[in-house]
């Protein structure tokens, strides 16, 4: 989202002329040579790969669509380019239609940009609030969730099916969106207590992972004096594989603290919630990780011996970035 | 090093300095200097080459400018037309441009060398006549030597004429290679040129020939007389050694043992002596690779190399590195000498071999480049900077006319080498030539080489050859003509397809793949660029060469381009790098997911997708595939995301692999 934001700053020192008249403003937009032209299309398709850039992060809306898709259909096609070209030897020659048609093009074409920047935006946030939503709805029967259904389908309705890059960007036209951000966040807080009494129940079945399949043997634990050692960590696999996609998607991060019991062959044999990530998923995950953290166990008086030790877990969410 | 003990054995030994005993009459001094001989051979003054600019020919000690004749060694009559030397003086000889060995008295009468008579290339020493009738007493021999008498030495010391100096015999020294016989070890003063001189008594009796080399002392080799007047009437070869294939790094213990009959007339001695070194290298060679077929390339550690195409401008030969993994570094000392007209020469040096490609300039028609040698040459020159020192000055040779020689090596992926040879009198060596064609010139490898190795660095060059690898390049239209070249170009391409049509650029089909490239995906025209990769492939328990990458290029500024390009699953021992490269492939993940990036500063794009047989998305892929393909685009041009979208999609459409 920073390199949207980015990209209007950099709009605006670049070319203010342009955008100004993308904005709405009264004074007529002005290409008065090819360079200028130039600059102003440079403009813009830097400003298209970069929304291009951010298209995977945003992911698809509720229309099936991406980001790209709809710069692809709306933002510079190569219709546009070839009207842009077809007046060049106009502007070149000084003819004042060329260079307005030029100018009317691409103001259309930044208008349009930043329509679909503004809701992208807006999309992001709804497929955040939408995950938030349906998670707890999906967890109640439909008797309890069925009125905020239908509620926010009719919503979603309006606010995604009606989107036209060539509307004004007025408050008024992203006020369906906003209502559904709404919608969704009072549909959620109705949901509230039935969906933590229900998640309480798988809570509590989930603060305990015993072990069910045995650690791999490492042979016998060397110990070369009898200070008591405290069980090491050796290696930890990388948590990335055990981040659930179901809590990615929604969008879901959290730190979990697991108390680990180890053997004395430094295996875990059972891991404990202590401290949980607000998120069930998350804790069972970080249960089922703790299994695979591979462990010197403790020693005591030069002889292994079994020891409980706290493992913090923290799954962030990370940026798949753009290459 | 592998190929010294054959430069040992024809290189002329350096003689050091000694302090002296008593002095010999002059009446004695006067019978020696008629009895010994220098070695000479006829200069050719006949070069065609051409140089930068006149050679400053004054600059040459008088002596040697105005002599005829090279001095290289010594001789003496030890009978009535019978003379002695060290076998390495006439060796020197054999195949050289100087034509047959001579012998040339104090009055500077020369004879030549005419019948070989006895011969030991371990002993070092040769027996001969000579045509004409020298007038000479012989050498009386001596019956017998003792330590720390007083010994002479005679001979043609730094081609000054026969002179004679003194010292002792100062020890008897058992030869290296089982203690065979015992060498005279002498502190008389001895010369580069006293090879092949007589080791004297005090009373001018012969005690032996002046052999050898004393490398930092005054304590001189000779070879007992009485050795060969013992010797058998043939030519005989007894010696160990340690040879190994130019581009592996395992080594044998060889020997060579065998005789052949004399008397003989030099040329014939020259050309049986030959044919035996060249046949036993060809054993040697051949036994090598029987003895090592587990660790040579294609077995041995190759991963890396089967799964790497290669791409480099520059051609390079398969070798060993050093931690044994089989590689094909690119060449060192890479230099790139501009040719008028966008040719170029770009030369490098690997295992001790010059690799070249020449792209022709524009105006040269590849007819003349194959057929004419004279202009092939001079092309090669302007990148090769060969010079002749003459004095302190190295001048530039610039032409060096036709090849003396013309003749054709296929090697064992069916390629078919050029091999010409251009003689550089002067030196009495051969500027030799491998070259294979290419559509947008030649590509090859060259060596300077004494008169006398050639056949013998033919074995290296074949070896060399049958590991060569490089890619082809030029534009659509010069592929045309390379294609058409029949009998010039590889056999691969009776097994691969390459056409070109009106409305696509480039179709190609080989049995692992084929692409068939549109004229507008990316603007085709003539003068693009088509590269082919090679890469080495197994099948069954044949090795072939093969295109693994074709890369095609807008046109010569290399800034658009799209590709095909192979790549084998990375075998266990492969570098991380490779393994990781694979797992990103497999999944397509980025940069391999047909999502296109750009730099920083919106200056450069590309777009990339991995391929499988059958597969046309990320989820068809066969996670248990042995080949990937790479397709992707790139360029520099002012493009949207929708045009590299939709270019890959076409590309990736018109590809297929065929190959799991």
């Amino acid at each position: 989202m920073k390199r949207h934001r980015l990209w209007l700053f950099a709009c605006v020192m670049a070319n203010i002329a342009v955008v100004a008249a993308a904005q709405g403003s009264a004074d007529e937009p002005s290409i008065k040579s090819l360079q200028e032209m130039d600059a102003a299309c440079e403009t813009l398709r830097h400003a298209i790969w970069d929304h291009y850039d951010s298209s995977r992060i945003n992911g698809e809306d509720l229309r099936q669509r991406t980001m790209a898709e709809d710069i692809a259909d709306w933002v510079m096609s190569p219709e546009t380019r070839a009207q842009l070209d077809a007046l060049r030897a106009g502007i070149d020659s000084g003819n004042p239609k060329a260079m307005s048609d030029a100018a009317a093009i691409l103001a259309l074409q930044t208008r349009r940009l930043m329509a679909i920047d503004t809701y992208w935006s807006h999309a992001w946030y709804v497929r955040r609030q939408r995950a938030l939503w349906m998670y707890w709805a999906d967890l109640l029967p439909a008797s309890i969730t069925h009125d905020g259904r239908e509620r926010i389908q009719e919503l979603e309705q309006a606010a995604m099916h009606g989107f036209n890059p060539d509307a004004e960007m007025t408050p008024e036209a992203f006020k369906p969106l906003q209502d559904l951000l709404l919608a969704y966040d009072e549909e959620r807080r109705k949901l509230s207590d039935p969906a933590n009494a229900a998640l309480q129940a798988q809570h509590i079945e989930q603060t305990v992972f015993d072990r069910d399949i045995p650690c791999e043997d490492n042979g016998p634990i060397k110990v070369d004096d009898s200070q008591p050692h405290p069980a090491r960590v050796l290696k930890i696999p990388s948590l990335e594989l055990y981040y659930p996609p179901e809590a990615r998607h929604a969008l879901s991060s959290g730190r979990v603290r697991v108390r680990a019991d180890v053997d004395a062959a430094g295996c875990v044999v059972r891991s404990e919630l202590i401290a949980s990530a607000g998120d069930p998923v998350l804790d069972a995950a970080a249960l089922r990780f703790a299994e695979h953290v591979d462990l010197r166990p403790a020693t005591q008086d030069g002889v292994p011996v079994a020891v409980s030790v706290a493992l913090p877990v923290n799954f962030v969410l990370r940026d798949p970035g753009v290459h | 090093m592998n190929r010294k003990w054959l430069w040992g054995l024809l290189a002329s030994a350096c003689i050091n300095e000694c302090a002296g005993g008593a002095t010999p009459t002059p009446d004695l001094q006067q019978a020696v200097r008629s009895a010994t001989f220098e070695v000479v051979l006829h200069k050719n003054e006949n070069d065609k080459l051409t140089y930068e600019k006149a050679l400053p020919l004054d600059l040459i000690p008088y002596v040697i400018r105005s002599d005829h004749y090279w001095s290289v060694g010594s001789a003496f009559a030890i009978g009535p037309s019978t003379y002695v030397s060290a076998a390495h003086v006439l060796l020197g000889a054999v195949g050289s441009q100087f034509g047959a060995p001579s012998l040339r008295d104090a009055a500077g009468h020369v004879f030549a060398v005419d019948q070989v008579l006895k011969f030991s290339a371990a002993e070092d020493y040769i027996v001969f006549t000579v045509s004409g009738a020298p007038d000479v007493k012989p050498l009386e021999i001596g019956e017998n030597h003792h330590q720390d008498e007083v010994v002479i030495a005679a001979g043609n010391a730094l081609g000054e004429g026969v002179v004679i100096r003194d010292g002792l015999l100062t020890s008897e020294t058992p030869e290296d290679q089982d203690g065979r016989w015992k060498w005279l070890r002498f502190s008389a003063a001895a010369s580069p040129g006293n090879s092949g001189g007589p080791l004297l008594d005090e009373s001018g009796k012969v005690l032996g020939i002046v052999c050898a080399k004393s490398p930092n002392e005054n304590l001189n080799y000779a070879l007992p007389i009485e050795l060969v007047l013992t010797g058998p009437k043939s030519a005989r070869f007894d010696s160990r050694y340690s040879i190994r294939l130019p581009n592996a790094r395992s080594s044998q213990v060889s020997t060579l043992k065998t005789q052949f009959d004399l008397p003989k007339s030099f040329a014939a001695f020259a050309s049986a002596y030959q044919n035996v070194l060249v046949n036993q290298t060809r054993r040697d060679f051949e036994q090598l690779r029987a003895s090592s077929t587990a660790e040579l390339f294609p077995k041995g550690d190759s991963d890396k190399l089967m799964a790497s195409v290669y791409k480099a401008d520059l051609p390079t030969i398969v070798q060993q590195s050093k931690t044994d993994a089989w590689d094909t570094p690119e060449p060192d000392d890479a230099v790139n000498q501009d040719l008028p007209q966008h040719g170029l020469v770009s030369t490098g040096n690997t295992l001790g071999v010059t690799v070249f490609h020449i792209r022709r300039p524009e105006a040269a028609s590849d007819e003349r480049l194959y057929g004419d040698s004279a202009q092939f040459v001079e092309l090669l020159l302007k990148g090769l900077k060969l010079t002749r020192q003459v004095g302190d000055q190295a001048i530039r040779i610039t032409a060096m006319g036709p090849a003396s020689s013309d003749g054709a090596f296929t090697d064992r992926f069916g390629r078919r080498w050029q091999v010409r040879r251009w003689p550089l009198g002067y030196a009495d060596s051969y500027l030799v030539c491998y070259t294979l064609p290419t559509p947008d010139g030649v590509v090859g490898m060259t060596q300077l080489l004494p008169s006398g190795l050639l056949d013998i660095a033919d074995q290296y060059l074949h070896v060399d050859a049958d590991n060569f690898t490089m890619k082809y390049e030029g534009t659509l239209t010069q592929w045309k003509a390379f294609l058409n070249r029949r009998q010039l170009r590889p056999t691969l391409f009776e097994v691969d397809s390459l056409d070109f049509t009106a409305t696509q650029a480039v179709s190609f089909q080989s049995p692992q793949f084929q692409v068939t490239l549109a004229k507008e995906l990316m603007g085709t025209t003539n003068d693009s660029i088509l590269d082919f990769a090679m890469n080495f492939r197994a099948s069954g328990p044949d090795l072939i060469w093969d295109v693994g990458g074709i890369y095609l290029y807008k046109d010569d500024q290399r800034e658009t381009s799209l590709g095909v390009v192979r790549y084998l699953k990375p075998g266990p021992s492969a570098p991380q790098d490779e393994k990781q490269n694979w797992a990103q492939m497999l999944t397509r993940a980025p940069t391999y997911n047909d999502v296109a990036g750009h730099n920083a500063d919106y200056t450069k794009f590309w777009i990339r997708e991995s391929l499988s047989a059958n597969a046309r998305d990320a989820a068809s892929i066969d996670p248990n595939t042995n080949v990937l393909y790479d397709v992707y685009y790139e360029t520099a041009a002012r493009v949207y995301p929708d045009d590299m979208l939709s270019t890959e999609r076409r590309l990736v459409g018109a590809t297929r692999v065929l190959e799991r």
